[in-house]
């Protein structure tokens, strides 16, 4: 029998007790003829499946021979090979190797073992690499010790834990050697004791690393000098957040005494440069423990103090101000220093904060004074008013209204675009280039313009151009079948099934010359079996782009399907008339004499234009300065054109006419800045339904509301009903067809009102869906159809992304980001729901959300294009019932929006004066906040506080301690500040 | 070619104490050393606590990661020195190649001697760094590159060795960062308060919208929206590593590139330079750029590149006309040498005194030609054939290059090139040539 034969035997017939024997006297020439063996067998025996009958697990071999054949592997194949076999990490721990160490190890294992520390979910118990260790077997890497001596002080005797700090002192290397790497490598030492359960009635404080710390250095097992400044050290070492901090809780957990601290302070100065707040906390409160000492480090201090007083966490600027007020008592000869130091304290718009810098300025600044004047001249921008009262006599021309040194930005310089020209696609090599890129999104144009420069160009290409089609082919294709990439959404995947109904019809038009192009078809070709699903077959005789939808039924997309499927058409009747609606303008906009050139080209070819064309085309044109137009449209156009285009550029023109087209005249009567109803449009169908959400002057609300949900409790076995509270915003849509009067309704009926208007582009315009995917690539487009009111479209995003106060995930984030970014380039009339979206987005969890509706207000301020009543209105109703933490809006004004100007100083004290009125009279959390904004803005404006219903407000919130010196402020402007 | 690279020190870098003044010694070690050269640089330093600090900024910006697993952390990279013509410049990236810090010793930074010049990568241990934080202003504290005192390591005992895979991206990052730099312009101004007043306004958290720097009044911020004048820059956060410098900075200088492709952030501390460069986003790395790949397209022929190991010392400012002149090298072929250069390794560039320096990276030549794969796919396309001219007028170049199924049209004009391509169409051009383009640009120049 050859040594093959025999081992196929031995694992064959589960002869495990001859495993060993055999493997034993191997040559390293039978290990090496044996390796093809053991990898076969290996692969085999390892083989997971359905073994018959819906059973589902190894199909061949049992456990048992999955370890022998494991144990081969170990003893027989190279590392290579062994790292290859099924489970080469897990068979190295105590209870499979036991047997086999003894007589052999493999001259890799030292080396391999030691990479398993990097392994995430692997650690090899500390007492199995000691004693491998002792037998000669390992060299233990530090990283490898440290991934395992976490676990080490807890032990698992069948269900139950034990705490078993002694095993510390099993092998004396453990506290002289080992037990310091803790300090040098990063482990899970904060949290080994996550998974640890020792019972209901034993409190975990008292048991763990940092309580052996403690116990072992006070008995001395442990050298206490060394460990302070081990852990001191540790605290600042690149660990993460929350070890570095359970390195700094230690080291104050070890109470160490003042000599020591004396002892360790250029180990506490250097931790103040620590990125994490809590260890350079603990540091501070250890420096003030020794700051009144002869020999501390005052020098050292003195120099880290500008990191520390310009730190973004105010419990570290404080304890800073603490510990420098101490200093320039006891030291008078640095009080001119540490006066200069604490002015950059006047950096973080924090009234504590600049208060205590002020008063310790005031009283530590000396005679000399020149230098801090001058240091404070830096700062005077950003100084609050409490601050400035304090050092008014440091401030030498004191101003009243510290921003008026910044002037007003202008319009130029804060608004985001000038209206600027698309590019336009002079050739067929652009056009060339255009559609492939139109996949990528790049601009919210690019789709519109790829489609109608198709219909211009159709009829001049020629078959020798489709070669350079076949990219844009290719990548349709690849969509339509892989799905959308990250930057792409809906509208990529009903532009790559237009792109693939082109190619089809080139296919037919140009049969034999159009091979490139079908060639590429076939190339994905869905073959399931016998039946072959090719692109090159249209859906029952429709159109890839006709049978389009979205999985969420979002008719929003629709005018854009509808615009696709028309496009088609006219290329296959040859009809090259361009659509009326392709933007001219960035965003999204027509100029009107080109919206007014082309309707004339339909009118004088007697071609009636798409339905929905018309009214994109309407809904996009750019209605400032019309004067000049409006005579040109009197030389261009006739009849009811004429009097269309006419009542839409002249705001003050009522319709006239036949009213042929009541979709378009509807969509021309909603584009205005005035939008209202109109006696003569009566019979229109559309005013049957509820004007206000064409207009989306909607109600709506806050609310914080009990409710109740199910779930499954697992005592009682069964579903039950829990109760809580949450919050939400409703914005009331009017529901259902408009009520008449009989009068009224008798008249209609007697003017046989047509029963199937045209549909109307807002009826379309809608979303209503609880989870958005990659809705947010699509919505500046679908927010572009209609620029001159996008307000209902508005109302939908906000009852979906804004009802809540979070998000509801990532995609809701980015679909409210990318309707702002939009917003903000066609800000011109806000009405209810635009302030309604800025006010809730100011206060959003997301700061990139609301650092965009902060720009949108200082931008709209400069153009006087927002009601900041309103806005105070939205935002205070929200705060009302504390929707959101009233932080977010005061951190959002103390970064961004005080500050900008006098108008704007002006504005914001209408916002915060307007919110403020919504508010209870029981104090809601950070009204504080709130308040102290209010101060500095009524100091900025020299506006004092004049409204009754606020200072009734402020009479109330007074008597509460911690608002009482604010509302007394507040309640004595008048006398202070005018 | 190896696919790991192998750190050998003969010591651990470290801060010695001894007497009244420390030594901060830096252990080197380059695989392309010719010579056994012991030391670089041997001085003290004029402030040692701000070197300190921007050491120390440094060692944070390599190890930080902006797009990569926390298990990619382990494999650390060392940053690099060059020391010559009296200035010390240390330079290294974030793992993701898409932070680019660097540390200039000027002339009056430090008081010392150059005994060889050079470029090397030296060991940043975490007890070094450690110990870095620990240098008050009040200490006098020596720096040496190498081992000045060669009896002190005796033998060719390695005592440092750290195996990491080859840092790909770091290498290709180091060439392409260069061209960035070259290409910015300068921007915004700030004194320190201006600074501290900017970085005030950086939200928290991670952010993946891009933010734009703006002056709105006398104040800096970042804001989310675009306005006119608005330096662009994804990965906003990135920002954090030069916070803790910020408090020490005379002055905050900003230097984006025209295209917003990149940001340069430099804080000058007197004789000091701390400059941040941050790529496009957040998840882009310099490495993937491509922007020196159009250098590449002509061959270098070896005779320029002795001939600039030959005429240049490292730091020393680099010279294309000399370097032609010198070499009889035709001037219309000099155009474009700085570009290839820096793509190979063999320059930096120091956007305050707005010229490329000699600062040949301490890696073999050949590591670095292999990590353009755009390039190596370029001339595969040659190889096999697949680029077809079409047409050639004097200003217009159209080909047909075959692609993965599709024939892709490639259109040079001008200076403007197109392809319909998806990585063109994505990108624009903005993030370096597509092979189509590179490989139609190499036909022509053949």
């Amino acid at each position: 029998m050859t040594i093959e034969e025999q081992f196929v035997e031995i694992i064959t017939k589960q002869k495990s007790d001859h495993l060993a024997s055999f493997l034993k006297v191997l040559s390293p020439e039978q290990k090496k003829l044996l390796t093809p063996s053991i990898k076969k067998l290996s692969k085999e025996y390892s083989e997971y499946g359905n073994k018959g009958g819906n059973r589902w697990g190894h199909i061949k071999g049992t456990d048992r021979q999955r370890k022998m054949l494991q144990c081969a592997s170990f003893v027989c194949l190279n590392r290579a090979d062994y790292e290859k076999s099924p489970s080469p990490v897990w068979f190295i721990d105590q209870e499979n190797l036991k047997h086999i160490i003894d007589w052999y190890v493999p001259d890799w294992f030292s080396d391999y073992v030691n990479k398993t520390a990097s392994r995430e979910f692997f650690s090899l118990e500390y007492d199995w690499i000691i004693e491998l260790t002792n037998k000669g077997a390992l060299r233990p890497s530090r990283e490898l010790l440290v991934k395992s001596m976490p676990q080490m002080i807890f032990e698992k005797n069948d269900r139950e834990w034990k705490y078993k700090p002694e095993n510390l002192l099993t092998h004396p290397v453990t506290l002289q050697e080992h037990i310091w790497y803790l300090f040098e490598l990063e482990s899970n030492l904060h949290y080994s004791d996550r998974f640890v359960h020792f019972g209901s009635d034993v409190n975990k404080d008292t048991l763990g690393w940092k309580q052996i710390f403690i116990t072992y250095s006070n008995e001395g097992r442990i050298e206490r000098k060394r460990l302070l400044k081990e852990s001191l050290l540790a605290s600042n070492k690149s660990f993460n957040k929350i070890l570095s901090g359970w390195f700094a809780q230690l080291f104050t957990d070890l109470q160490p005494a003042t000599e020591e601290l004396l002892s360790l302070q250029k180990e506490i100065f250097s931790i103040l440069n620590s990125p994490h707040s809590k260890v350079v906390n603990t540091a501070l409160q250890l420096i003030k423990k020794i700051a009144a000492e002869k020999n501390w480090d005052l020098h050292g201090f003195l120099d880290a103090a500008p990191v520390l007083l310009t730190s973004a966490t105010k419990a570290t600027v404080a304890s800073a101000i603490m510990i420098l007020e101490k200093v320039a008592k006891k030291h008078k000869e640095h009080s001119q220093v540490i006066s200069k130091l604490i002015c950059q304290v006047f950096l973080h718009a924090d009234d504590e904060l600049q208060t205590k810098a002020a008063k310790l300025i005031l009283a530590h600044a000396g005679p000399e004074t020149e230098n801090i004047r001058e240091e404070l001249r830096v700062f005077s921008t950003s100084m609050l008013t409490s601050a400035k009262k304090i050092l008014a006599e440091f401030i030498s021309a004191p101003v009243a209204s510290g921003e008026q040194q910044d002037k007003p930005d202008g319009p130029g310089e804060i608004t985001a675009v000038a209206l600027t020209p698309i590019p336009q696609i002079e050739t067929i090599d652009d056009l060339v280039f255009l559609i492939s890129q139109a996949f990528d999104n790049n601009e919210t144009w690019h789709l519109e313009q790829v489609v109608s420069e198709l219909i211009r160009f159709h009829p001049r290409l020629h078959p020798d151009d489709f070669i350079r089609f076949q990219p844009a082919f290719q990548r349709a294709l690849n969509l339509a079948s892989k799905g959308l990439r990250s930057n792409m959404g809906y509208l990529e995947q009903l532009l790559a099934m237009f792109i693939i109904d082109y190619g089809n019809y080139l296919v037919r038009k140009f049969p034999g010359v159009s091979d490139s192009i079908n060639n590429i078809y076939k190339k994905y070709d869905n073959k399931a079996g016998e039946n072959v699903q090719s692109w090159t077959v249209s859906p029952e005789n429709s159109s890839y782009t006709a049978e389009w939808s979205v999985y969420s039924k979002i008719t929003a997309y629709e005018p854009h399907k509808h615009l696709l499927v028309a496009a088609l058409n006219k290329i296959m009747k040859g009809d090259d008339l361009p659509f009326l609606s392709v933007p001219t303008h960035t965003p999204g906009w027509i100029m009107p004499e080109t919206f007014i050139d082309r309707l004339s080209m339909y009118q004088q070819n007697n071609r009636e234009p798409d339905n929905i064309d018309f009214q994109v085309a309407i809904s996009r044109c750019y209605l400032m300065d019309t004067e000049a137009v409006y005579n040109y449209a009197g030389g261009k156009l006739s009849g009811e054109y004429l009097h269309l285009v006419r009542f839409l550029l002249d705001k003050n023109s009522q319709p006239e006419g036949d009213f042929l087209h009541r979709a378009a005249w509807m969509a021309a009567s909603l584009s205005k800045k005035e939008k209202k109803v109109y006696p003569q449009f009566e019979n229109f169908s559309y005013y049957k339904k509820p004007f206000n959400n064409y207009t989306a002057q909607l109600r709506w609300d806050t609310v914080d509301e009990e409710y109740t949900y199910e779930r499954y409790d697992y005592n009682a076995k069964k579903n039950v009903e829990l109760k809580d509270r949450r919050k939400l915003l409703r914005v009331f849509k009017e529901q259902g067809e408009k009520k008449q009067s009989g009068i009224r309704k008798l008249f209609s009926g007697l003017m046989t009102a047509p029963k199937d208007d045209p549909t109307l582009l807002y009826d379309l315009l809608l979303i209503k869906v609880r989870y958005f995917s990659s809705e947010h690539n699509d919505i500046k487009r679908i927010i572009l159809m209609t620029p001159n009111n996008p307000e209902p479209i508005l109302t939908d995003i906000i009852m979906c992304c804004l009802d809540a106060p979070i998000f509801v995930g990532e995609s809701d984030k980015k679909l409210m980001i990318a309707t702002l970014q939009v917003l903000h380039e066609i800000w011109s009339d806000p009405g209810e729901m635009s302030h309604l979206a800025i006010g809730a987005c100011m206060i959003s969890s997301d700061k990139t959300v609301a650092n965009i509706a902060g720009e949108i207000w200082i931008n709209a301020v400069t153009n006087d294009q927002i009601s900041n009543e309103k806005l105070g209105e939205v935002i205070g109703l929200h705060e009302r019932i504390e929707f959101a933490p009233l932080k977010r809006f005061t951190d959002l004004v103390t970064q961004q929006l005080f500050r900008i100007s006098d108008k704007h100083n002006r504005a914001l004290q209408t916002v915060v004066e307007n919110i403020l009125k919504r508010l209870p009279e029981k104090p809601i959390t950070n009204l504080k906040k709130l308040l102290e904004v209010y101060i500095e803005l009524v100091a900025a404006n020299n506006s004092p506080v004049a409204d009754t219903v606020i200072l009734d407000k402020l009479e109330s919130w007074k008597k509460t301690t911690s608002l009482q010196k604010a509302a007394d402020v507040l309640l004595n402007s008048k006398n202070v500040w005018v | 070619m190896s696919d790991t690279i192998t750190y050998q020190y003969k010591s651990a870098s470290t801060l010695l104490k001894s007497g009244d003044k420390d030594e901060l010694f830096l252990a080197k070690y380059s695989e392309i050393e010719k010579k056994e050269v012991p030391c670089f640089f041997w001085g003290k330093l004029t402030d040692p606590y701000t070197t300190a600090r921007c050491l120390i900024a440094l060692s944070n910006t390599v190890q930080s990661s902006f797009n990569l697993s926390p298990f990619e952390f382990a494999k650390l990279k060392d940053p690099v020195v060059t020391a010559g013509n009296g200035k010390i410049r240390f330079e290294g990236f974030s793992h993701c190649a898409g932070v680019y810090a660097r540390v200039d010793v000027l002339p009056d930074g430090h008081d010392g001697e150059f005994p060889e010049n050079g470029t090397t990568n030296v060991d940043f241990n975490q007890p070094m760094i450690s110990a870095l934080s620990r240098i008050s202003r009040n200490e006098s504290v020596v720096l040496s590159v190498g081992k000045k005192d060669v009896s002190l390591s005796q033998g060719n005992e390695k005592i440092v060795e750290r195996k990491v895979p080859l840092p790909v991206k770091w290498i290709k990052g180091l060439a392409t960062v260069q061209i960035f730099m070259s290409q910015a312009e300068k921007g915004f101004l700030f004194n320190r308060t201006q600074a501290l007043q900017l970085f005030q306004t950086l939200p928290k958290g991670n952010l993946k919208a891009d933010y734009y720097l703006i002056v709105r009044g006398n104040k800096p911020i970042f804001s989310a929206m675009k306005s006119i004048n608005a330096v662009c820059i994804g990965g906003l956060h990135r920002l954090r590593l030069l916070e803790p410098l910020i408090p020490f900075a005379d002055k905050l200088q900003v230097f984006p590139h025209p295209d917003m492709q990149s940001t340069t952030w430099q804080l000058y501390f007197g004789s000091i330079r701390f400059s941040l460069s941050l790529s496009r986003d957040a998840w882009r790395g310099f490495s993937g750029e491509g922007a020196a790949l159009e250098s590449l397209i002509e061959d270098v022929p070896d005779t320029w590149i002795d001939a600039v190991d030959k005429y240049s010392y490292a730091n020393q400012e680099f010279n294309p006309a000399l370097l032609a002149v010198n070499e009889g090298v035709a001037l219309e072929k000099v155009d474009n040498i700085t570009g290839r250069l820096s793509a190979m390794g063999l320059l930096g560039y120091d956007v305050d005194e707005n010229h490329f320096f000699y600062r040949r990276l301490p890696f073999k030549l050949s590591r670095i030609l292999s990590l353009n794969p755009r390039m190596k796919d370029a001339e595969k396309l040659l190889a096999e054939n697949k680029v077809d001219i079409i047409s050639r007028t004097d200003n217009r170049v159209e080909a047909r290059v075959a692609g993965s199924g599709v024939n892709h049209t490639v259109i040079l004009e001008g200076e403007k090139e197109r392809c319909t391509c998806t990585w063109f169409s994505r990108h624009q051009g903005e993030r370096g040539l597509c092979k189509h383009v590179l490989a139609v640009k190499k036909k022509l120049s053949n």
